[in-house]
């Protein structure tokens, strides 16, 4: 009888401690990962005019714009790569690499997008050609305004 | 699979059963519902532990940054306002809970031998306590905070001879700043945790290994109470059934009230009024007993004279009895404490001037009064801009008052620079109802300021008032950071100093020296608004008697009546004397054009014709002499209608065949309407016919280059050459 009533009063508790876990927890595991699911508006970012793309030579276009993050205020900067194909048109590639995140950069000679950390090669078009990136380089949405050459961007 | 888990977790390291050996205390029989708050005390340390790091994790210990973290940690994130109002609420609860279990400790006589050093722990455990819930005051560097801090370290320093290194070392400098609260920062989330969390353990330790007072059992009888249930389940029960209804209510308050702020620390703030948390009141209190200099003595000697003694009491109170009725001593002191401490806050809550809740119509007022931004001139109760008098502070003001100074500032005072408020009437009421309303206990409310923070150049005193010389001495500098927008925010409603009186009339001038000036306030599109119609460039002032007429009012925004009579009628010659207007249509023609072109005529006829031209003058003006319509219209003017309708004489049906000799008869008569050229423009020669035409005509009838035969036979039959040729 003793025991039977113990067994219930212990599995009460449980019920109840896991009520108050859940009460207590749900606003602690929300306010953690509130920052990662805000999100920000999104941004059209000069890089230049479209004028200077040539053909088939990745240019480089160094772009800032004001990113807020918390309640900083900060100029945040970047690199990407606009590119014009005969018959593809334009298209802005990051210079990120997906592999770790280093900053890649064109090898004219070798027509390769080389990443400085690993060794991680691209194409002219983002492609993997060699190394351990498991992707291509990502693209930017982009548009042409009055000329000028603009990626969207959605700052953090 | 759990309990293969557990098997696993036991083997491996022992600790399942070192646990359920620790939970497994036996507990006397009378111990219940009356010791739970020690659990519940332990719940909230744990409460508090989680909360403060996730908090800290958003946090920034610096004056810059501190206010705009807890801002944006309450306004911008989820859960940030619920998290961060139960950590408020949290240490509230912590500070009544270890006290109520003090307090039942005490009385059920649990500090006596031999858990003496049981009860010692437990007091350090609330001064550690206290010591957070101070530390912690500071961190969201509001004004409650910057003063409950300057004041609290006023308290250290003002001990005899080392008070002021005391309070130096505390603040970390001579003031209350940088320092001082990265110091609070360290000693709240790092040194008082790691302390409380090392007496917490050694507490328990302690009161597992000598085990729970039987209720009211006299010292050396406890092991007469028999030990019938075990800490877990029943007592854990027990506890975990006090702590739920106790979390909830606590995430009612967060959920409901957050945790209070108020606005960002403001040294220079003299009309604050500083009152510290509930838990700190009786002391606030005390001190007001005690002459300055015997200040140290209510502020240091007395707390740390009670705090020795509640530490060694159990040493000094030999009574074996636990019973409350056999100690009446202990009971005696207990209650005068209690009720001291109480009325001491009671005294103190009384005296704290408290504010008058708002009713609706008032809430609207509040709401169009912080929407006008108001509070950028007018301060309530010290909070809120300088610029004008504060709202709460000034003379009472009645409602039909209140509503005409809106209205018009100026009609009160000529000198006033408040804009002036056309509201609807429910917002206006509302307004009124507001300010008439407020009393020396009302509030600025409290408004999020996430963003970025103002420039150092904006933190100079009297900046609001000083800001337009800014703007005249670099326009740029203003535009670098704001839009015209921010500055019509306010200046929609009321005119800057420079555009006051004649500032239309001169403004032009303004504008083509210094264009960045403006445009800090304006946008292009804002002159376009005016100036679309009348620029007044190139021959406006032959253009402008058009718009004048039909847009008078855009004239009338900048120039008075009398502008237009600085020419109109000042520089007049002695002919154009009285009635000139009405005589004016019979002067020869001779005079006038001395001094005005022809469209002079036009500028004023285009609206009002001259008496002349009566109620059937269209019919009857082809018939009226040519000079007297040159004087006032050009040949233009004829062409403007005469292009498409042909004149009535013209309507004959040999008019083209007759209209030769019409025009050698009179040729004035055709000049009235046509210039030489256009008789050349169908002839293709100049016509009449010059003087020399009868020797050189032979000439061009001849010629079929530059003027063919056919060119005379527009107007000559072949006969009309035989005439004469024969």
């Amino acid at each position: 009888m003793q025991e039977s009533r113990r067994t219930f009063l212990a599995w009460l508790t449980g019920v109840i401690a896991a009520v108050i876990a859940v009460l207590a927890g749900v606003p602690l595991l929300g306010l953690f990962v509130a920052p990662a699911l805000k999100r920000s508006k999104e941004l059209w970012v000069d890089l230049g005019p479209v004028g200077k793309v040539p053909e088939n030579e990745p240019t480089p276009f160094t772009f800032s714009y004001e990113g807020a993050t918390s309640w900083l205020q900060t100029m945040v900067s970047g690199t990407a790569y606009a590119v014009r194909r005969p018959g593809e048109g334009i298209y802005v590639l990051s210079n990120i690499c997906t592999h770790l995140g280093c900053p890649v950069h064109w090898e004219d000679e070798l027509r390769r997008f080389r990443c400085p950390c690993h060794g991680g090669d691209f194409d002219i078009e983002g492609k993997v050609v060699s190394g351990p990136p498991p992707k291509p380089l990502p693209r930017y949405a982009f548009r042409v305004a009055k000329g000028m050459l603009q990626i969207r961007i959605e700052p953090g | 699979m759990l309990r293969r888990l557990l098997a696993w977790i036991d083997e491996q390291t022992q600790l399942v059963g070192i646990i359920h050996h620790f939970l497994s205390e036996p507990l006397p029989k009378n111990v219940g519902w009356p010791h739970v708050f020690g659990g519940a005390a332990l719940f909230m340390f744990m409460l508090q532990g989680a909360t403060g790091i996730l908090l800290m994790a958003y946090y920034s210990p610096s004056p810059d940054h501190a206010y705009e973290a807890i801002q944006y940690v309450s306004y911008n994130l989820w859960f940030g306002r619920l998290v961060r109002g139960l950590h408020h609420w949290g240490a509230n609860a912590m500070l009544l809970l270890v006290g109520l279990h003090m307090l039942q400790s005490f009385i059920w006589g649990a500090y006596k031998r031999p858990r003496q050093i049981i009860w010692a722990v437990g007091v350090c455990l609330l001064l550690v306590t206290f010591g957070l819930a101070f530390s912690g005051y500071l961190l969201p560097w509001d004004q409650k905070a910057y003063w409950a801090t300057v004041v609290g370290t006023n308290i250290a320093g003002s001990i005899p001879v080392i008070g002021a290194v005391v309070r130096e070392l505390i603040r970390g400098g001579q003031g209350v700043g940088a320092i001082t609260l990265t110091r609070f920062f360290t000693v709240h989330v790092f040194i008082f945790p790691l302390l409380l969390g090392g007496l917490i353990v050694f507490h328990i330790f302690q009161v597992r290994r000598r085990g729970l007072t039987p209720s009211f059992a006299r010292v050396g009888e406890e092991d007469r109470v028999p030990k019938t249930q075990l800490f877990y389940p029943e007592q854990a029960f027990r506890d975990a059934l006090f702590v739920l209804p106790l979390l909830v209510v606590l995430l009612l308050l967060a959920w409901r009230l957050g945790a209070p702020t108020e606005p960002v620390a403001n040294p220079a703030d003299t009309a604050y009024v500083p009152r510290p948390e509930w838990y700190f009141l009786w002391l606030f209190e005390l001190l007001r007993y005690f002459p300055a200099q015997w200040e140290f003595v209510g502020a240091i000697v007395l707390p740390t004279l009670a705090v020795a003694l509640l530490i060694v009491y159990p040493y000094l109170d030999r009574n074996p009895e636990r019973w409350p009725g056999k100690r009446p001593f202990s009971i005696a002191l207990a209650a005068v404490v209690f009720l001291g401490v109480s009325v001491l806050g009671l005294s103190a809550v009384v005296s704290t001037p408290r504010e008058k809740p708002l009713t609706a119509v008032e809430k609207r007022g509040q709401k169009i009064f912080l929407d006008l931004r108001c509070n950028a001139c007018h301060g309530i109760n010290g909070r809120g801009g300088t610029a004008g008098p504060d709202l709460a502070r000034s003379a009472p003001l009645k409602a039909e008052r209140a509503r005409k100074v809106l209205e018009d500032p100026t009609a009160f005072n000529p000198r006033s620079i408040m804009p002036h408020y056309r509201l609807p009437r429910e917002q206006m009421d509302a307004l009124v109802a507001y300010l008439v309303g407020l009393t020396q206990t009302s509030q600025m409310p409290l408004m999020p300021q996430v963003g970025p923070r103002k420039p150092l150049s904006h933190q100079e005193q009297n900046w609001f008032l000083n800001h337009k010389f800014a703007v005249l001495q670099d326009p740029k500098q203003c535009a670098a950071c704001h839009r015209p927008a921010f500055c019509q925010s306010c200046h929609q409603n009321r005119r800057p100093d420079s555009h006051l009186h004649e500032w239309l009339k001169f403004h032009q001038g303004t504008a083509a020296a210094r264009p960045a000036y403006c445009a800090v306030c304006h946008e292009r599109s804002f002159c376009d608004r005016c100036h679309r119609q009348t620029l007044h460039t190139g021959d406006w002032l032959k253009r402008h008697p058009g718009p004048a007429r039909t847009q008078a009012k855009v004239c009338a925004a900048c120039h008075a009546q009398s502008f237009c009579a600085a020419c109109h009628r000042g520089a007049v010659p002695p002919s154009h004397g009285p009635g000139w207007l009405q005589q004016h249509g019979k002067v020869p023609d001779t005079g006038c054009y001395a001094c005005h072109a022809k469209d002079f005529c036009a500028a004023c006829h285009r609206g009002a014709v001259p008496a002349s031209h009566g109620p059937a003058w269209l019919q009857q003006h082809g018939q009226a002499k040519a000079d007297a319509c040159s004087k006032c219209h050009t040949k233009q003017f004829c062409t403007s209608c005469h292009q498409g309708a042909r004149p009535a004489s013209h309507t004959a049906p040999n008019w083209m065949a007759q209209h030769g000799k019409t025009s050698q008869a009179n040729p004035k008569v055709c000049a009235t309407c046509h210039a030489q050229a256009f008789c050349s423009s169908c002839h293709g020669l100049p016509m009449p016919h010059p003087t020399d035409w009868m020797l050189n005509h032979k000439k061009v009838a001849t010629s079929t280059t530059l003027t063919p035969a056919s060119t005379c036979s527009r107007c000559h039959e072949q006969k009309f050459c035989a005439q004469c040729h024969g």
